[in-house]
Protein backbone atom coordinates (compact mmCIF):
# COMPACT_ATOMS: atom_id res chain seq x y z
CA UNK A 1 0.00 0.00 0.00
CA UNK A 2 1.21 3.81 -0.90
CA UNK A 3 0.50 7.40 -1.72
CA UNK A 4 1.56 8.70 -5.46
CA UNK A 5 1.35 12.01 -5.81
CA UNK A 6 1.67 13.77 -9.20
CA UNK A 7 1.90 17.37 -9.56
CA UNK A 8 0.65 19.68 -12.65
CA UNK A 9 1.01 23.00 -11.53
CA UNK A 10 -1.82 23.96 -8.91
CA UNK A 11 -3.41 20.49 -9.18
CA UNK A 12 -1.97 17.44 -7.08
CA UNK A 13 -3.57 13.58 -7.98
CA UNK A 14 -3.00 11.64 -5.23
CA UNK A 15 -2.80 7.81 -6.67
CA UNK A 16 -3.66 5.84 -3.33
CA UNK A 17 -2.79 1.78 -3.93
CA UNK A 18 -3.76 -0.88 -1.79
CA UNK A 19 -6.54 -2.07 1.44
CA UNK A 20 -7.03 1.89 2.54
CA UNK A 21 -7.28 0.77 6.26
CA UNK A 22 -6.96 3.13 9.35
CA UNK A 23 -3.63 3.62 8.95
CA UNK A 24 -3.22 4.75 5.02
CA UNK A 25 -6.48 6.60 5.52
CA UNK A 26 -4.05 8.63 8.58
CA UNK A 27 -1.23 8.97 5.51
CA UNK A 28 -3.80 9.91 2.64
CA UNK A 29 -4.88 12.68 5.13
CA UNK A 30 -0.83 13.57 5.40
CA UNK A 31 -1.20 13.67 2.06
CA UNK A 32 -3.95 15.91 1.20
CA UNK A 33 -3.00 18.08 4.35
CA UNK A 34 0.55 18.84 2.45
CA UNK A 35 -1.23 19.07 -0.85
CA UNK A 36 -2.68 22.21 0.73
CA UNK A 37 -0.31 23.77 2.36
CA UNK A 38 1.77 23.60 -0.66
CA UNK A 39 -1.27 25.96 -2.28
CA UNK A 40 -3.11 22.76 -4.50
CA UNK A 41 -6.08 24.69 -6.20
CA UNK A 42 -7.68 20.71 -7.49
CA UNK A 43 -6.86 18.08 -5.37
CA UNK A 44 -8.06 14.73 -7.00
CA UNK A 45 -8.01 11.14 -4.74
CA UNK A 46 -7.52 8.33 -7.37
CA UNK A 47 -8.26 5.35 -5.81
CA UNK A 48 -8.72 3.00 -8.99
CA UNK A 49 -5.78 0.79 -7.13
CA UNK A 50 -7.51 0.74 -3.97
CA UNK A 51 -9.30 -2.82 -2.78
CA UNK A 52 -10.86 -1.48 -0.10
CA UNK A 53 -11.85 2.24 1.69
CA UNK A 54 -12.52 2.32 5.40
CA UNK A 55 -14.80 4.57 7.24
CA UNK A 56 -11.50 6.98 8.10
CA UNK A 57 -10.75 7.31 4.49
CA UNK A 58 -14.61 8.80 3.42
CA UNK A 59 -14.16 11.16 6.79
CA UNK A 60 -10.83 12.76 5.35
CA UNK A 61 -12.23 12.85 1.94
CA UNK A 62 -15.22 14.70 2.83
CA UNK A 63 -13.71 16.60 5.83
CA UNK A 64 -10.93 18.19 3.26
CA UNK A 65 -13.82 18.77 0.42
CA UNK A 66 -15.72 20.71 2.58
CA UNK A 67 -12.38 22.83 3.64
CA UNK A 68 -11.39 23.10 0.32
CA UNK A 69 -14.84 23.89 -0.96
CA UNK A 70 -15.56 26.94 1.69
CA UNK A 71 -12.03 27.93 -0.06
CA UNK A 72 -13.45 27.95 -3.41
CA UNK A 73 -11.02 25.00 -4.06
CA UNK A 74 -11.55 21.42 -5.19
CA UNK A 75 -10.98 17.97 -3.76
CA UNK A 76 -12.67 15.12 -5.80
CA UNK A 77 -11.90 11.32 -6.35
CA UNK A 78 -10.77 11.13 -9.99
CA UNK A 79 -11.03 7.29 -10.18
CA UNK A 80 -12.19 4.28 -8.42
CA UNK A 81 -11.70 0.59 -8.66
CA UNK A 82 -15.01 -1.69 -8.24
CA UNK A 83 -14.98 -2.11 -4.37
CA UNK A 84 -14.29 1.73 -3.62
CA UNK A 85 -17.14 2.18 -6.11
CA UNK A 86 -19.41 -0.14 -4.19
CA UNK A 87 -18.38 0.95 -1.07
CA UNK A 88 -18.99 4.87 -1.79
CA UNK A 89 -22.36 3.62 -3.63
CA UNK A 90 -23.38 2.25 -0.09
CA UNK A 91 -22.50 5.08 2.12
CA UNK A 92 -23.77 7.65 -0.36
CA UNK A 93 -20.35 9.33 -1.49
CA UNK A 94 -20.56 8.68 -5.44
CA UNK A 95 -21.07 12.46 -5.96
CA UNK A 96 -17.69 12.96 -4.92
CA UNK A 97 -16.62 11.24 -7.89
CA UNK A 98 -15.50 13.48 -11.10
CA UNK A 99 -14.11 11.53 -14.06
CA UNK A 100 -11.63 14.84 -14.53
CA UNK A 101 -7.84 13.66 -14.41
CA UNK B 1 -2.42 -16.35 17.11
CA UNK B 2 -5.47 -18.27 17.45
CA UNK B 3 -6.42 -18.52 20.75
CA UNK B 4 -7.74 -22.20 19.85
CA UNK B 5 -9.13 -23.59 16.59
CA UNK B 6 -12.31 -26.58 16.97
CA UNK B 7 -14.07 -28.61 14.68
CA UNK B 8 -17.25 -29.95 15.73
CA UNK B 9 -20.65 -30.83 13.76
CA UNK B 10 -18.88 -29.69 10.63
CA UNK B 11 -18.58 -26.26 12.30
CA UNK B 12 -14.98 -24.78 11.88
CA UNK B 13 -13.95 -22.42 14.53
CA UNK B 14 -11.00 -20.08 15.41
CA UNK B 15 -10.82 -17.94 18.59
CA UNK B 16 -8.48 -15.06 18.92
CA UNK B 17 -7.94 -12.27 20.80
CA UNK B 18 -6.69 -8.85 20.62
CA UNK B 19 -5.58 -5.60 22.97
CA UNK B 20 -7.55 -2.47 22.33
CA UNK B 21 -4.93 -0.95 19.99
CA UNK B 22 -5.37 0.52 16.48
CA UNK B 23 -1.92 -1.48 15.82
CA UNK B 24 -3.75 -4.77 16.35
CA UNK B 25 -6.12 -3.79 13.51
CA UNK B 26 -3.56 -5.85 10.75
CA UNK B 27 -3.01 -8.79 12.33
CA UNK B 28 -7.03 -8.83 12.79
CA UNK B 29 -6.96 -8.42 9.38
CA UNK B 30 -4.46 -11.49 8.86
CA UNK B 31 -6.42 -13.56 11.08
CA UNK B 32 -9.40 -13.73 9.34
CA UNK B 33 -7.78 -14.46 5.96
CA UNK B 34 -5.80 -16.93 7.38
CA UNK B 35 -9.10 -18.61 9.00
CA UNK B 36 -10.70 -18.58 5.45
CA UNK B 37 -7.69 -20.38 4.19
CA UNK B 38 -9.02 -21.77 0.58
CA UNK B 39 -13.05 -20.86 1.56
CA UNK B 40 -13.78 -19.51 -1.96
CA UNK B 41 -15.80 -16.36 -0.87
CA UNK B 42 -17.57 -14.35 -3.40
CA UNK B 43 -15.86 -11.25 -3.79
CA UNK B 44 -19.04 -9.11 -2.43
CA UNK B 45 -18.40 -11.35 0.85
CA UNK B 46 -14.78 -10.95 1.55
CA UNK B 47 -15.16 -7.01 0.84
CA UNK B 48 -18.29 -7.18 3.66
CA UNK B 49 -16.02 -9.28 5.70
CA UNK B 50 -13.15 -7.10 5.38
CA UNK B 51 -15.23 -3.39 5.56
CA UNK B 52 -17.22 -5.15 8.93
CA UNK B 53 -14.22 -6.15 10.99
CA UNK B 54 -12.08 -2.82 10.23
CA UNK B 55 -14.94 -0.80 11.03
CA UNK B 56 -16.31 -2.83 13.88
CA UNK B 57 -12.41 -2.81 15.09
CA UNK B 58 -11.75 0.36 14.94
CA UNK B 59 -15.13 1.38 17.05
CA UNK B 60 -14.31 -0.31 19.50
CA UNK B 61 -10.98 0.79 19.96
CA UNK B 62 -11.59 4.68 19.79
CA UNK B 63 -15.33 4.44 21.83
CA UNK B 64 -15.68 1.32 23.64
CA UNK B 65 -12.87 2.34 26.49
CA UNK B 66 -13.19 5.29 28.47
CA UNK B 67 -9.73 4.66 30.97
CA UNK B 68 -6.30 3.97 29.98
CA UNK B 69 -5.99 0.16 30.98
CA UNK B 70 -5.70 -2.19 27.85
CA UNK B 71 -8.85 -4.45 27.46
CA UNK B 72 -8.87 -7.59 25.45
CA UNK B 73 -11.61 -8.12 22.62
CA UNK B 74 -12.08 -11.67 21.76
CA UNK B 75 -13.17 -12.32 17.58
CA UNK B 76 -14.74 -16.09 17.09
CA UNK B 77 -14.98 -16.97 13.52
CA UNK B 78 -17.01 -20.05 12.34
CA UNK B 79 -17.81 -21.24 9.33
CA UNK B 80 -21.47 -22.75 9.22
CA UNK B 81 -22.56 -24.18 6.09
CA UNK B 82 -23.06 -21.45 3.78
CA UNK B 83 -22.69 -19.01 6.53
CA UNK B 84 -19.68 -17.12 8.34
CA UNK B 85 -20.43 -16.13 11.84
CA UNK B 86 -17.95 -13.61 13.41
CA UNK B 87 -18.77 -13.36 17.48
CA UNK B 88 -17.02 -10.63 19.08
CA UNK B 89 -16.96 -9.79 23.14
CA UNK B 90 -15.80 -7.37 25.20
CA UNK B 91 -15.86 -5.96 28.32
CA UNK B 92 -16.09 -1.76 26.83
CA UNK B 93 -19.23 0.31 27.17
CA UNK B 94 -22.67 -0.76 26.05
CA UNK B 95 -23.23 -0.28 22.56
CA UNK B 96 -25.99 -1.99 20.54
CA UNK B 97 -24.88 -0.81 16.57
CA UNK B 98 -28.37 -2.58 15.56
CA UNK B 99 -30.00 0.60 17.76
CA UNK B 100 -27.89 3.20 16.04
CA UNK B 101 -29.54 5.89 13.71
CA UNK B 102 -29.29 5.61 10.35
CA UNK B 103 -27.01 8.17 8.65
CA UNK B 104 -29.13 10.64 6.45
CA UNK B 105 -27.37 9.85 2.95
CA UNK B 106 -30.14 12.53 1.72
CA UNK B 107 -28.41 15.41 3.05
CA UNK B 108 -25.78 16.88 0.61
CA UNK B 109 -22.29 16.33 1.47
CA UNK B 110 -21.19 19.54 2.82
CA UNK B 111 -24.05 19.26 5.88
CA UNK B 112 -23.26 15.29 6.61
CA UNK B 113 -22.21 14.10 9.72
CA UNK B 114 -18.67 13.24 10.05
CA UNK B 115 -19.70 10.60 12.30
CA UNK B 116 -21.86 7.03 12.22
CA UNK B 117 -20.54 6.13 9.00
CA UNK B 118 -18.86 2.78 10.53
CA UNK B 119 -21.60 1.11 11.76
CA UNK B 120 -23.61 2.01 8.79
CA UNK B 121 -21.06 0.25 6.52
CA UNK B 122 -21.20 -2.45 9.11
CA UNK B 123 -24.90 -3.02 9.12
CA UNK B 124 -25.51 -2.77 5.52
CA UNK B 125 -22.78 -5.38 4.67
CA UNK B 126 -23.98 -7.80 7.10
CA UNK B 127 -27.06 -10.31 6.50
CA UNK B 128 -27.80 -10.16 10.22
CA UNK B 129 -26.46 -8.72 13.82
CA UNK B 130 -27.52 -9.65 17.00
CA UNK B 131 -26.42 -7.88 20.15
CA UNK B 132 -26.81 -8.97 23.93
CA UNK B 133 -25.17 -7.20 26.96
CA UNK B 134 -24.71 -10.05 29.25
CA UNK B 135 -22.17 -9.71 32.98
CA UNK B 136 -20.71 -6.73 32.20
CA UNK B 137 -19.91 -7.51 27.96
CA UNK B 138 -21.28 -6.53 24.84
CA UNK B 139 -21.24 -9.58 22.74
CA UNK B 140 -22.03 -8.67 18.89
CA UNK B 141 -22.89 -11.96 16.35
CA UNK B 142 -22.64 -11.36 13.15
CA UNK B 143 -24.06 -13.81 9.81
CA UNK B 144 -23.36 -13.27 6.27
CA UNK B 145 -23.19 -15.77 2.98
CA UNK B 146 -19.91 -16.28 2.02
CA UNK B 147 -20.75 -17.52 -1.55
CA UNK B 148 -22.63 -14.28 -2.45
Amino acid sequence: MSIQKNILGEDYELVVHGRVDGALANALEVEVLGAVKAGAKNIYVNFASASFLCSAAIRVVMQYHRQMKNQGKKLLISRVSPEVDSILEMTGFRDLIVEKV
Amino acid sequence: MPVSESESGGHRSTVIRFMNRVSEAPRLHQAFVQFLGNLPLSPSARLAFDLTLEELFANLVHHAFSDWVEHVIEFRFTEIGEDIRVEVIDDGRAFDPTQHPAPDLTLPIEQRPIGGLGVHMMLKSMDRIEYQRKEGRNHLTLWRRWRS
